[in-house]
């Protein structure tokens, strides 16, 4: 009886340490950069770290579902820029106005999160209703988005000295922690409990799953996938939003390498893109793993050149390690 | 007893007509890409007249061709696998770029000539088997491996040429690209040598009936025996010797290599592919295919600069056709699943 409770216990101690790789990572990655850089660690670098991470984590909570779902969104990066630039450009227009400069922000965010809505249900129900897969239909929107955020501006724009108050509050800082970071988990968490706890989210795995038993089962499939798709846009746009405030300043470009920089770091955090699975909190150690790559390596001085090296092959470990390869029938695409 | 078999013939006929009625669904959608490819030219051609519709435009549209169909070429079998590959813009940049340092040129003493391109294209392929291997016994999906290698090949092509690309000096590389044979540039004829080849391959070999095998569903050619790991290296190895070729022609066409010569290769092809019919699942289309959907592609491209259409909107109307051409292509019905 004593001895079969050890086996168990054995196992059950593997699992817990194969299903949380992703946190065996970061650590391991933190100590290594601590050695190579002592100052790694310091506390100037530590809020720097994690106020950079708030734009990629808040896109990263909109992608985890749609991967679950077996989707893909490539147009993610694009929608971030239009939106970046788009939210500026209303600002300009409502400058001169006698309006609380709060309430011009307010109001520009609106806007930009109406559009990353809107742009997320007409990419879903391209995806759904033509049944477009989601590969190619955010590809096409890829092209789209990288051409209207060229169209509303060409170049940088600086936010208005009389707007500029509006972007302090990025700074507010919580013992180490930025507010914005703060706000991306919160969201992250909130969606965690929606998608695990709530028939809406278990249906999202269950169309991951197997789609055509998730139809049969009276799931709707369309409806719930449209959802997704536009809590992604509207997570663009919150990300968006972050870029804009962090860098007082728009530009056409800004989200161009965000697309592949999320799915890494969700599909890094342990959910596959082969759907069906995966968890958002996952995705947060995801984004931690991406962010401590770019930032340690800066950290450490190593070459721009071999950081582009040594950030593919962290990306490759990190996802050789995390890659679920329990059941041995599993086809891997 | 004479009623049962007038019911059956009905059923029977009934399902002759059904697959009548798909076959000729699947006829529409197989032309479809070709229908879209001669509007697109008959567009233009009205819209511009003789300046799109002439000989030295056609060479033109031809030598802008070559590299995206070499690179379309490799994609193609990758995605006929179900597979992905992300490691275009890498690979072929570092292919060029490593051809460039090692043939005659500004920046070293190095002269290996061919051997430098055959060193090069080699870099490639062996990137292309490292996809394959990663992806095969890590049981990784190809989308990340191609995406981390794709990093590390940028990060080669840049260390290759330490910040300042090499100007291409070689009196017979400086050459090629003005020559021209039949009317057809030299580049173009790399690339249709590149196109025959993979038709032989996907044609008349036993390893590129197993492609649409393993692409369709692979436990089934893995239950009858086939190496399926062996194809699916091999078909990244493959695709690594075309995105090489490919880096090496850029080098030919730019004169100069850097690790641009890939940049936005990797987004068109993808969309060429598909195109042309090639299905993302897997198991469906093929090389011709990819022909088809390349010069789409190209023509379109030609096209729009002819019009004189605003480079910044020219992505956007990309998108939109690429759209549009999906859309009328892809397969509807309530028991289709779109992923």
């Amino acid at each position: 009886m004593e001895k079969t409770n050890t086996v168990s216990k054995a196992t059950s101690w593997k699992k817990v340490l194969l299903k949380n790789y992703s946190i065996l990572v970061v650590v391991v990655m933190i100590v290594i950069f601590t050695i190579l850089e002592p100052n790694f660690l310091n506390s100037m670098n530590i809020v720097n770290l994690l106020s950079d991470s708030a734009p990629l984590m808040i896109m990263a909570a909109g992608m985890t579902p749609i991967l679950i779902l077996g989707s893909i969104d490539l147009s993610l990066g694009s929608m971030c820029s239009v939106a970046n630039v788009m939210m500026l450009a209303i600002m300009l227009s409502m400058k001169d106005t006698a309006m609380n400069p709060f309430l011009i922000f307010a109001i520009a965010l609106l806007a930009t999160m109406a559009a990353g809505i809107c742009s997320g249900i007409v990419l879903g129900l391209i995806h759904v209703k033509l049944k477009v897969p989601s590969f190619i239909a955010s590809l096409a929107f890829m092209s789209v988005w990288d051409s209207a955020a060229l169209m509303i501006t060409s170049s940088p724009v600086k936010l208005p000295k009389a707007l500029k108050m509006t972007a302090d509050w990025y700074k507010i800082q919580i013992g180490p922690v930025g507010l914005p970071l703060i706000m991306s988990v919160l969201v992250i968490v909130v969606y965690h409990f929606i998608i695990t706890r709530r028939a809406f989210g278990r249906s999202i795995f269950a169309i991951g799953g197997n789609e055509r038993a998730a139809r049969i089962a009276g799931i709707k499939v369309d409806l719930y996938k449209v959802i997704v798709f536009a809590v992604n846009g509207l997570c663009a746009a919150l990300g968006a939003m972050f870029l804009l405030v962090k860098a007082k300043s728009s530009a056409p470009t800004v989200g161009e390498s965000f697309t592949l920089m999320v799915i890494s770091a969700v599909v890094a955090g342990g959910t596959p893109n082969t759907g069906g699975s995966g968890s958002l909190l996952k995705t947060i150690i995801g984004v931690f793993i991406i962010s401590i790559i770019k930032n340690g390596m800066n950290m450490v001085g190593v070459n721009v050149y071999w950081q582009k090296v040594v950030y593919g092959a962290i990306i490759l470990l990190a996802v050789a390690i995390t890659t679920d390869r329990s059941s041995r029938s599993r086809v891997v695409k | 007893m004479a009623k049962e078999n007038q019911a059956a013939l009905t059923i029977q006929e009934e399902f002759a007509k059904k697959i009548k009625a798909e076959n000729r669904r699947e006829k529409i959608i197989k032309w479809a890409p070709v229908l879209v490819l001669l509007a697109l030219i008959v567009v233009f051609t009205i819209a511009r007249g003789s300046a799109f519709a002439s000989v030295s435009n056609l060479v033109a549209i031809l030598n802008q061709w070559a590299i995206p169909l070499i690179v379309a070429l490799g994609l193609t079998f990758v995605i006929m696998l179900g597979g992905i590959d992300l490691s275009i813009d890498g690979t072929v940049g570092m292919a060029g770029s490593i051809a460039s340092v090692l043939v005659m040129n500004t920046l070293n003493d190095n002269n290996f000539g061919i051997f430098g391109i055959i060193i090069a294209i080699l870099c490639s392929v062996v990137v292309g088997f490292f996809v394959g291997l990663f992806h095969v016994k890590l049981k990784i999906p190809s989308f990340m491996v191609s995406f981390a290698f794709m990093n590390i090949c940028t990060g080669i092509a840049y260390l290759s040429y330490s910040g300042t690309p090499a100007t291409v000096s070689d009196p017979v590389l400086k050459a090629l690209p003005k020559v021209s044979f039949l009317g057809i540039p030299f580049i173009t004829w790399v690339a249709l040598v590149m196109l025959l080849l993979c038709i032989y391959i996907q044609e008349y070999t036993p390893f590129g009936r197993y492609i649409y095998a393993v692409g369709t569903d692979e436990t089934i050619p893995r239950s009858v025996g086939i190496n399926v790991d062996h194809v699916k290296i091999k078909v990244f190895t493959l695709a690594g010797f075309l995105f090489g070729v490919a880096g090496v022609v850029g080098l030919i066409r730019l004169g100069q290599g850097q690790a641009g010569i890939g940049k936005d290769l990797m987004f068109p092809a993808q969309a060429a592919v598909v195109i042309g019919g090639t299905s993302l699942s897997g198991g469906k289309g093929g090389v011709l295919n990819t022909v088809v959907g390349t010069l789409i592609m190209t023509v379109l491209i030609n096209g729009l600069t002819m019009m004189g259409v605003n480079p910044n909107i020219k992505t956007g109307i990309q998108g939109i056709i690429i759209l549009v051409a999906v859309i009328l292509t892809t397969k509807r019905g309530a028991t289709v699943i779109s992923k």
